[in-house]
């Protein structure tokens, strides 16, 4: 049984990401498309974290928006202590560089065809600068780490899916990021392999220490990280947060606590399932009591 | 150590391009194009000038090409004083001296050309007679003239007998009213020396030692041959100049004489002039020799002037009026060098004009096709850049390395244009260079400017297409209207002669070309929802999907139309201008010749006729006689004519200009024509009036060089009144002209001319076209001409297949998925015929009417006169069944890309391409 509580969100200080109040809007001669309606987020150093939402709730542009590769119009978004609204281009070549990494849904998309697993490494090394002699060495090294060293010399299109998508993590790793964002990274991969990609992020998160940020609609990846962060409509909407407790009797239990997330000016939005049970709709009635507060339908008397 | 070399950045990006070159060789292949042309261009056009104005000035003899006049009476008499020492003749000095003078005023550019002047005396032909006469007096009956050339003795060696000595003329004493005086007696003197040619002396009879009387203004001299000379070279310019002397002049006066009579002109010594000219008339003539190598394109324009300059101002020299008062004689000067040189380069810059026109187009188009090349190879590296730039990138490092591949595509293409132009077209010129290498940098440039990738994000079409419509429509309007600009103001200026290369008539066909390819754009949308609202209703899926795919995945793009256009348009415009140009050639060449060809002789005898009238390709013979001049006029006020008569009806069938009606007689009188230079104050059309008294009535007029005869005045009667015009004799034809059956050779009409009648003078328009298409200008604007209307047809077939194959993505996983539904292979022929031959059609269409256009627009603002060897404006004139081949050409090539893209579709697996459905 999940228990609906509301978490304040206040400013982390150092936090590896940090999202407060951000707004982006799609305009053209009249058409406005709002995708962020301001979302806030914050993850912490070394955190792994799952953003799930519905096609179309935002959580792609809030990828592109934390890869670099996209503007917010509003609010304030950092990585890593990077200001993503501040950043000039140069800045944002060596943020691409050095603070993040990514892989993305389309396992093709991750990797440049015609070339081999590890020169796909030594690409995006060769990209930042990294001295030749170390390329290989660093190649090696990770592919040593996410136990694929034996499709170092194979091109993508000698790779399964699970396979490109662990090169993929590789690549996104070649230049020790702070942060590692996957968008969507098992969408086109069978169960098993899921759990292997999946599998791979958590392993590099514990070793690595590199904070990972997965962007999915796949509710199933929520059992391999310890925190989900839900969207809806532009927002963070719910936070699921997982936690193994060890019995009296020395029985493991995974325990998962859902909480709606109350932002600065006490916005939250009611889990729909709620809604649907009291068919609450329109005005509710709020009563503040001692301990927590009350909703109730609004024509209830 | 291999292996890391192969991890820099600019290797690794390398080979992820190597096994995509195909479109990189497209651009590599249009660079190449590009600098042969930008190469080539410029090398051709600096021969072609010098060419074109040598064999201008070669097409006219060196006498017509000497800047030369008379002088008349010849002013005898020593130089100035100033300039005794240096002048001293004293017969010819003075006219050395004003033409030394006159050589040193010119300008450089005409200097250059001019050599020393040449001056000769001569007196007119005078009938003289051997004296003592010889056994048989009717044996020479020929005249004598003399001529005095100061440098006579550098032309001449002597073959026998001895050079003339100076004659001198002792004074006799004649009364006069002041009292007895001492005057110089020509009579008394002894005879005048004088040495002929060898020619002159072999056809004339003459020897050493034979004395000839003759009379020069009523005063009788004798002249002796002291020599006979031969020529040191025969060939030179002064024996053109001084026609009659290397042999002797030829008249024939068939009232005087039935035979030939010829005029003896013979050297006397320089110094005889003086005492010559005391009672003799003489006819100076000079001329400053042109050596054409010395005209150069570079200041032919400064050549023209300079020799207008001095026709303007004239040569002055010192005359004496009385005693010592002293006044000047303006010559003028006559000479056919600045028409020969202006018609040049009125050609070459007609050409100019006309190659701007023809290559602006297409350059437009190449423009078009290579920007989309460029697109379409950076379209495909556009994953790989993307995701370079995403992991980190900078978009120096991404510019270097399309820059890298832009500089291998074009750098190399580009040197080896410029080579092939350089041994094709060798040149000392080294700007021929700078261009090529310029365009062999611009892939690069292009590749660098291009090549930062879109940005990882996918772009939202969505939300931009409204944006891009209003630009569109901009854009569009703009075209429009420039285009209607540029075509009124064209219009309005009308032809520049010599406009050489003239920006706005260069833009206007490009800016036409774009604004119909807007147009075809735009309707065929409208057209394609039609059809598209039928195939709705329609059973079958072709009809609609094809129409649904053409509206709203359209294949071939404003680039692909444009080329099409263009393509059609300019490869129409060019058959239109050769058809023109090769029928206003023809058209003069008969008007010049009088019929297709033409013949002169002083009389054709039946048999000639006969012949000709049998010759092989020949289709219809006029005669025409002549008969002696008469007076045309009414109560005294008269002009001289010359009567032709002709089978009228003969002679309009060859000359559809000339009425064909003049047998029978108007009210009693006999009808004739006349030509223009008769009509005047008193004379006009419609006058009843008489030729010497035979009454007549002038029905018509014609133009005065209508090549009827030698003679700018004369009137035309119909052989009908043969009798009447001429009742003393019975007229023979002195001139026919032949009209030839369509694509015969005049050559067997003048092979029986020539048997029959070989003093004949035959011309036909055939060789007078050669000899007009002969100027290099001429062949050069023939072989533009050709290589535009095949070039661009060309072009518009590349532009079809790259169209279509830059669709192929799009076709072949549309034309794979519909398989998957049970498409079947007709079905997707003709899918594919939707995507291609609409817009094909319409385009072509619409090129076929610019096309067709186009060339009244050139002939309203370019004087092509030039090349046609009249000054007259041409008539737009259409080749239909070139027309006809080259729409056809342009629909087989849309036929051959629909099939090669739809045999390319049915290769594509339907399966593999289902399983991509998600990129």
């Amino acid at each position: 049984m999940t228990t609906a509580t509301a978490t304040a969100t206040p400013p982390l200080a150092g936090a590896a990401i940090h999202c407060r109040d951000l707004v982006r809007i799609f305009s053209a001669e009249g058409v406005e498309v709002q995708a962020l309606q301001g979302l806030d987020l914050d993850v912490e150093h070394g955190e792994l974290t799952a953003v799930v939402g519905a096609s179309g709730s935002g959580k792609s542009t809030l990828l592109s928006i934390l890869s670099g590769l996209d503007v917010p119009t509003a609010g304030r978004a950092s990585v890593a202590s990077h200001d993503l609204l501040a950043m000039r281009e140069r800045d944002r070549i060596a943020y691409r560089r050095h603070v993040v990494g990514f892989v993305w849904q389309q396992t093709a998309r991750n990797l440049v065809p015609y070339l081999t697993a590890a020169e796909n490494v030594a690409l995006t090394l060769a990209a930042a600068g990294v001295p030749r002699r170390a390329r290989a060495l660093r190649a090696a090294e990770l592919f040593e780490l996410l136990d694929i060293a034996e499709l170092a010399d194979r091109t993508p299109a000698q790779l399964s899916g699970g396979q490109q998508q662990r090169v993929a993590i590789a690549v996104a790793l070649a230049n020790e990021p702070a942060v590692l964002l996957a968008d969507e990274p098992t969408g086109e991969l069978d169960e098993a392999n899921s759990a292997l990609v999946l599998e791979t992020m958590r392993g590099v998160n514990e070793q690595l220490g590199v904070t990972v940020l997965i962007v999915t609609h796949d509710p199933a990846v929520s059992s391999h990280v310890r925190r989900t962060v839900q969207i809806r409509d532009g927002r963070t909407s719910s936070e699921t947060l997982r936690r193994t407790e060890v019995s009296e009797s020395g029985d493991e239990r995974h325990v998962a606590e859902e909480f709606a997330v109350l932002d600065r000016v006490g916005r939250m939005q009611l889990p729909p399932e709620y809604v649907r049970a009291l068919d609450l709709r329109d005005r509710v009635r709020l009563s503040l009591e001692p301990e927590h507060v009350e909703v109730r339908k609004g024509d209830a008397e | 150590m291999s292996r890391r070399s192969r991890l820099g950045i600019v290797p690794l990006l390398a080979r992820t391009v190597a096994p995509q070159a195909s479109v990189t060789l497209l651009v590599a292949l249009l660079t190449l194009v590009a600098a042969l042309i930008a190469a080539g261009v410029p090398r051709a056009l600096d021969t072609l000038d010098e060419a074109d104005l040598s064999h201008s000035l070669d097409s006219i003899s060196q006498p017509q090409r000497d800047v030369g006049g008379g002088i008349v009476p010849f002013l005898v008499g020593p130089a100035p004083d100033k300039e005794v020492a240096k002048l001293p003749d004293p017969a010819f000095g003075r006219v050395q001296s004003a033409l030394a003078a006159a050589r040193a005023t010119v300008p450089t550019a005409l200097r250059s050309a001019l050599g020393a002047p040449q001056i000769v005396a001569s007196t007119h032909a005078q009938p003289a007679s051997l004296a003592p006469a010889p056994a048989t007096p009717a044996a020479w009956n020929d005249a004598v003239a003399l001529i005095a050339d100061p440098a006579y003795a550098s032309r001449i060696a002597l073959v026998s007998g001895a050079l003339p000595q100076a004659w001198t003329v002792p004074d006799t004493t004649i009364a006069t009213g002041f009292g007895d005086e001492p005057a110089p007696d020509p009579a008394s003197a002894a005879p005048i020396d004088m040495v002929v040619t060898t020619g002159t002396a072999t056809t004339m009879g003459l020897h050493v030692g034979d004395v000839l009387s003759t009379a020069f203004s009523q005063t009788e001299v004798r002249v002796r041959i002291s020599g006979i000379v031969h020529a040191l070279d025969p060939s030179a310019d002064f024996w053109q100049n001084t026609p009659g002397v290397l042999t002797p002049g030829r008249v024939y006066d068939g009232n005087a004489s039935p035979d030939l009579t010829y005029t003896a002109t013979g050297f006397v010594a320089p110094g005889t002039v003086l005492p010559l000219s005391g009672f003799a008339v003489l006819n100076g003539a000079f001329w400053f020799p042109v050596d054409g190598a010395q005209v150069t394109a570079a200041h032919a324009r400064a050549v023209v002037d300079a020799v207008h300059g001095l026709q303007a101002t004239q040569i002055p020299i010192a005359d004496t009026i009385a005693g010592d008062q002293t006044g000047t004689v303006r010559v003028p000067v006559q000479t056919g060098l600045a028409d020969a040189v202006e018609q040049s380069l009125g050609r070459v810059s007609a050409l100019l004009a006309i190659l701007a026109v023809l290559v602006s187009g297409p350059l437009g188009v190449v423009v078009a096709v290579f920007a989309l090349a460029v697109r379409a190879v950076l379209e495909r590296r556009g994953a790989v850049l993307s995701l370079a730039a995403a992991r980190g990138a900078s978009p120096l490092q991404l510019r270097s390395v399309a820059a890298v591949e832009g500089l291998l595509a074009g750098v190399p293409a580009a040197v080896v244009g410029a080579l092939v132009a350089a041994i094709v077209l060798p040149g000392p010129d080294a700007a021929a260079w700078v261009v090529p290498t310029l365009i062999g940098l611009v892939p690069a440039a292009l590749f660098a400017s291009f090549g930062t990738g879109r940005g990882f994000r996918t772009r939202r079409r969505d939300l931009s297409a409204r944006a891009r419509g209003s630009a569109r429509w901009i854009v569009e309007a703009c075209v429009l209207g420039g285009a209607a600009v540029t075509t009124w103001l064209l219009l309005r200026r009308g032809p520049i002669a010599d406009s050489g290369f003239d920006a706005l008539l260069a833009l206007t066909p490009l800016l036409l070309a774009l604004a119909v390819a807007v147009v075809v754009l735009r309707l065929l949308p409208i057209a394609l929802r039609a059809a598209l609202a039928v195939g709705r209703r329609g059973r079958g899926p072709v009809a609609f999907l094809g129409a649904a795919r053409a509206m709203r995945d359209p294949a071939l793009g404003v680039a692909a139309a444009l080329a099409v256009v263009v393509g059609v348009s300019v490869s129409v415009l060019s058959s239109g201008v050769l058809a023109s140009i090769g029928t206003a050639t023809q058209r003069q060449a008969v008007t010049q010749v009088g019929a297709d060809v033409s013949a002169a002789e002083t009389a054709f005898s039946p048999a000639a006729l006969h012949a000709v009238q049998g010759a092989p390709g020949v289709a219809r013979v006029a005669e025409i006689a002549q008969t002696n001049r008469k007076q045309l006029g009414i109560n005294g006020i008269t002009s001289t004519v010359l009567p032709f008569v002709a089978d009228t009806a003969a002679l309009h069938a060859v000359r559809p200009d000339i009425p064909g009606d003049l047998a029978r007689k108007v009210d009693g009188r006999v009808p004739i024509l006349v030509s223009a230079d008769v009509l005047g104050d008193h004379l006009h059309v419609g006058d009843r009036v008489d030729l010497n008294d035979l009454p007549v009535v002038i029905v018509g007029q014609l133009p005065s060089e209508s090549q009827l005869g030698a003679d700018s005045a004369w009137a035309l009667a119909d052989q009908a009144h043969a009798a009447v015009l001429s009742p003393s004799a019975p007229l023979t034809p002195t001139q026919l002209l032949i009209a030839l059956r369509p694509g015969a050779s005049p050559a067997p009409a003048e092979r029986a001319i020539r048997a029959t009648a070989p003093g004949a003078v035959v011309a036909d328009a055939a060789s007078l076209v050669a000899a007009t298409d002969a100027a290099p200008a001429a062949a050069a604007l023939r072989r533009a001409l050709l290589i535009a209307a095949i070039g661009s047809a060309l072009l518009a077939a590349l532009a079809v297949f790259a169209g279509s194959v830059s669709a192929a993505g799009s076709r072949n996983s549309a034309i794979a998925m519909l398989r998957t539904m049970g498409l079947t292979g007709s079905q997707a022929l003709g899918l594919v015929v939707w995507e291609i031959v609409p817009l094909v059609v319409a385009s072509a269409a619409v090129g076929l009417a610019l096309g067709l256009a186009l060339p009244h627009l050139l002939v309203a603002t370019t004087n092509l006169a030039p090349f046609t060897g009249g000054a007259a404006r041409l008539a737009v004139t259409t080749d239909w069944p070139q027309l006809a081949l080259l729409v056809a050409g342009v629909l087989a090539v849309a036929a051959v890309a629909t099939l090669v893209a739809v045999l390319v579709a049915r290769r594509t697996d339907p399966a593999g391409t289902v399983k991509m459905g998600a990129e």
